[in-house]
């Protein structure tokens, strides 16, 4: 098991620098600098910013700096938008936040989708099987930008319960998980209640049932435990995408997360924050994708890895 | 035969008790989204709740309970919403979120006044040679820094030498200290020092320019020209995250959340209320905060304008609207066709129907536009001759052009940037000239970078942007803009008795003379129609009725030293 981990770990590195290459060679491919005003600069001062930059070597001499200054100095370079600014400060200010809001988001998640999946395959086709995937249907196709001003008008408006926004008290985090967290209930939902449906048809919970084991054993140990792979492997990029930053959720509230990072870093050409975050997702992609693989062998005792 | 059928209701209760959790969360889950829904229908439809109206406070006027209403004593805290800064380095400042802060923590030699007037700040009075290239400060005795040091003529200079100083690496020194002799070869890392700024005691400062420049003061009102302490930028690379300044306020604490500003007691003029004031970074809803008292003035949006304007609702005693200094325009290449056609350009100014796009697409948030200054800079001219919406002559200026009609136009391409909504007001402009002219436009929507160095090359062919000014003197827009020789001329305009009165009215030092030669340009540059000038910017400003005195300058932002508590 150990091997495995170490193995891919090494794997991360070609893995990184593909993706390295590419999102370098793309941002720099595009038209547009990251110095370039409405109100244009003078030749000499973008002259003089490029120099500072090291915009005016060649573009291979620019990513073999950027990489050995990751690589020995864990610097991944400064913000050309906001002058003065690292892209390590701006990983540190916003991304607790995020993943702060990502993880109880995730919380929501679970702590909704999977009883209602389980709800719906036990009492398949009947009213509570098809009320649990009404919610799941509304969950994924009701598009947070709607959801998170509709919980702000009902819970913090009409009710009163809670902040409208910001962040940092308890009350505050609330109406945003669930505006983040909705959705991905409902994937999982749905992906529970298939797999789980699945499940509880295959021989070993017949076996279970005949062994006379109580259903509540059955259901948890036996057939949640195995119908949680799939929806094990949806997590893994869930969590990736959720504790990253969030663009929409994170500007419905006032959240200052990395999620307008992801955007406006693009929109100005601000070329080591478009890198940063880049790097900074699929970081977290891979590293929840192997956590994701290690927990198959908890799940599933025929998954080895070695 | 017991021992086998005991098990089954034993097994039989914790199945039922585990699935009845289940669905007792479910069904909380369920009914907490069905009741809000319902509830708050039934809420709405029976009156109990009005948007804006909740919890009434008792006694006052106001409509909206209050964030931090002042109890007894007058200092204030004020809890705000803005952007946040990019820099608060003043040499840096290129923005207006930046300059929200910049222009509190930090002050120049002058400043602006709410009408945008050039007014004393460090400097209390001035002299300005016959000739008009020197300009003599004397300076007030009582500046301190936040620091407790005691700011001199020799501060000044030094702030300015290091804006000037190629290693800032300041994107905007050229532009507003450019004047000063000795600026440029400072610039270019010529020059030790800045010639033209002369220490002649520590409390007078002399500063020669090139040549006579009447907006002179008026650029010396921007951040670039504040002063900053010595010490505290030789102290490090990143002085500016804990900034030292000479102006009303002072940091006291910045987190990716929010700005903190505290009172600077030692500041040199009276000041108003203002113990504290908190600026909430970014997004959300701010009319929402506001009318939850989570804030004490809110900025507001589109998306809130008609409810917030209704006079039945009582959030509109509460709306500040402030004309803003920027000009929305159509450009057009003139150094391509058809646009160098000045007949066309015509045709198309003529079927522009400004008013109906203001009041149905931007619900009021925009004034149409007659000429290209706004209202509130001054010179603004309220008796020019704006080519006015006619589409007759629109399409007899069509016909008389050297195409002939519509159907002989070359392709025509309309480049915007943004996300939906310039889309659509895109699709509304080209929707407007068809009906009118019969001419069917192309529009192309590319991100920003790119519409930039588009622009900036003069590769556009027709374009729809903003020009905002950064110090309010006519010179920023009709000089930048249309001069020959302006490297923002964006249309590649170029008319020689423009660039005359231009170059008059630069070195004009009567301030009638000067501006009539504005309004001369400006009459000749709008009938030649470079520019169809579509709309300027008002602000909608929601501000406490227990707030007297919080006014929004016509550069955007809050002007906060005169706030202080009303009576009641």
């Amino acid at each position: 098991m150990l091997r495995y981990i170490v193995r891919r770990l090494l794997w991360m590195i070609p893995v990184l620098l593909f993706i390295s290459i590419v999102t370098f060679a793309l941002s720099h491919a595009v038209p547009g600098g990251p110095f370039d005003r409405e109100k244009k600069l003078p030749p000499e001062v973008v002259a003089n910013l490029e120099k500072y930059y090291g915009l005016d070597k060649p573009l291979y001499q620019q990513y073999l700096n950027y990489i050995g200054n990751i690589v020995t100095k864990f610097d991944f370079g400064p913000s050309m938008r906001q002058r003065g600014r690292t892209v390590n400060e701006i990983f540190a200010d916003h991304l607790p936040i995020s993943a702060q809001l990502g993880v109880l988001a995730l919380l929501v998640a679970l702590v909704i989708g999977i009883p209602l999946g389980i709800v719906a395959a036990l009492k398949q086709n009947t009213f509570w099987d098809y009320l649990g995937m009404g919610i799941a249907v509304f969950g994924v196709s009701v598009p947070n930008i709607v959801l998170g001003p509709l919980l702000i008008w009902i819970f913090a408006l009409a009710l009163g319960w809670f902040p409208v926004a910001g962040w940092g008290k308890p009350s505050q985090m609330v109406l945003p998980s669930i505006a983040l967290g909705l959705g991905s209930s409902a994937i999982i939902g749905r992906l529970t209640r298939a797999s789980m449906l699945q499940v509880i048809r295959e021989d070993y919970i017949r076996t279970a049932r005949a062994k006379g084991l109580t259903e509540r054993v059955i259901m948890v140990r036996h057939a949640l435990k195995n119908a949680f792979i799939p929806v094990a492997t949806v997590l893994g990029p869930m969590f990736a995408a959720l504790t990253t930053g969030t663009f929409v959720v994170e500007q419905i509230f006032a959240i200052p997360g990395m999620g307008k990072y992801f955007i406006t870093s693009v929109t100005n050409r601000d070329y080591a924050v478009v890198m940063g975050t880049t790097l900074l997702y699929a970081v977290f992609l891979v590293i929840a994708n192997l956590a994701v693989d290690i927990t198959y062998a908890f799940l599933d005792p025929r998954i080895r890895y070695t | 035969m017991t021992d086998l059928l005991q098990p089954r209701p034993q097994r039989a209760a914790p199945k039922r008790l585990w699935l009845w959790i289940l669905l007792a969360v479910l069904v909380v889950a369920c009914l907490t989204i069905a009741c809000a829904a319902g509830g708050v229908a039934w809420l709405i439809s029976s009156g109990r709740i009005t948007l804006g109206e909740r919890t009434p406070v008792v006694a006052t006027p106001g409509a909206s309970p209050a964030a931090t209403r002042p109890s007894g004593g007058t200092a204030l805290d004020l809890r705000l919403m803005a952007d946040p800064p990019t820099t608060l380095d003043p040499a840096m400042v290129e923005d207006s979120a930046s300059a929200e802060y910049v222009d509190k923590i930090y002050s120049g030699l002058v400043g602006l006044d709410e009408d945008l007037n050039v007014v004393p700040e460090i400097a209390e009075r001035w002299d300005i040679s016959d000739d008009g290239t020197v300009y003599t400060f004397h300076l007030r005795d009582n500046v301190y820094f936040h620091n407790g040091r005691k700011a001199t003529a020799q501060d000044f200079k030094y702030s300015v030498e290091r804006a000037c100083d190629p290693a800032t690496r300041s994107p905007v020194a050229r532009a507003y200290l450019g004047d000063i002799v000795g600026a440029e070869e400072k610039l270019d890392g010529r020059a030790p020092a800045v010639r033209g700024v002369e220490v002649l005691d520590d409390r007078t400062v002399r500063i020669t320019i090139r040549a006579a420049r009447a907006s002179f003061l008026a650029k010396l009102t921007y951040p670039t020209g504040f002063v900053v302490a010595k010490e505290v930028v030789e102290s490090g690379s990143s002085w500016w995250r804990k900034p030292v300044g000479t102006g009303p306020f002072r940091l006291r604490s910045w987190d990716a959340k929010q700005i903190v500003l505290e009172k600077h007691d030692r500041y040199y003029q009276p000041l108003g209320d203002v113990r504290t004031v908190t600026f909430l970074f970014g997004g959300g809803a701010p009319v929402t905060m506001y009318e939850q008292g989570e804030l004490d003035a809110a900025p507001v949006g589109v998306a809130d304008i008609e409810r917030v304007l209704d006079p039945a609702n009582p959030l509109h005693y509460e709306v500040q609207e402030t004309p803003l200094l920027y000009t929305q325009y159509v450009g057009f290449n003139v150094r391509q066709p058809p646009f160098d056609d000045p007949m066309v350009r015509r045709a198309f100014a003529l079927a522009t129907n400004k008013q109906a796009m203001a009041d149905v697409f931007f619900k009021r948030t925009r004034v149409p536009a007659t000429g290209i200054l706004p209202p509130g800079m001054p010179g603004y001219n309220a008796n020019l001759q704006a080519i006015p919406f006619d589409p007759d002559k629109a399409r007899e200026a069509l016909k008389a052009s050297r195409y002939g009609g519509a159907e002989n136009l070359p392709r025509i391409v309309l480049t915007v940037t943004g996300e939906g909504a310039t889309n659509a007001f895109a699709n509304l402009l080209a929707g407007m000239y068809e009906e009118v002219l019969g001419v069917r436009l192309e529009i192309e929507q590319v991100d920003w970078a790119t519409y930039l160095q588009d622009l900036n090359a003069h590769r556009l062919q027709m374009f729809t942007l903003a020009w905002s000014a950064d110090y309010p003197d006519p010179e920023n827009f009709l000089e930048t803009q249309f001069h020959s020789r302006s490297e923002l001329n964006n249309t590649g305009y170029s008319d020689a008795e423009v660039d005359r009165l231009l170059e008059q009215a630069m070195t004009e030092r009567d301030t009638a003379t000067r501006l009539a030669l504005y309004q001369q340009a400006e009459q000749r540059i709008v009938d030649d129609a470079p520019w169809i000038p579509l709309f300027h910017g008002v602000d909608y400003t929601l501000v406490k009725p227990y707030l007297r005195g919080l006014k929004v300058t016509a550069q955007g932002n809050y002007h906060l030293r005169a706030v202080s508590a009303a009576t009641q």
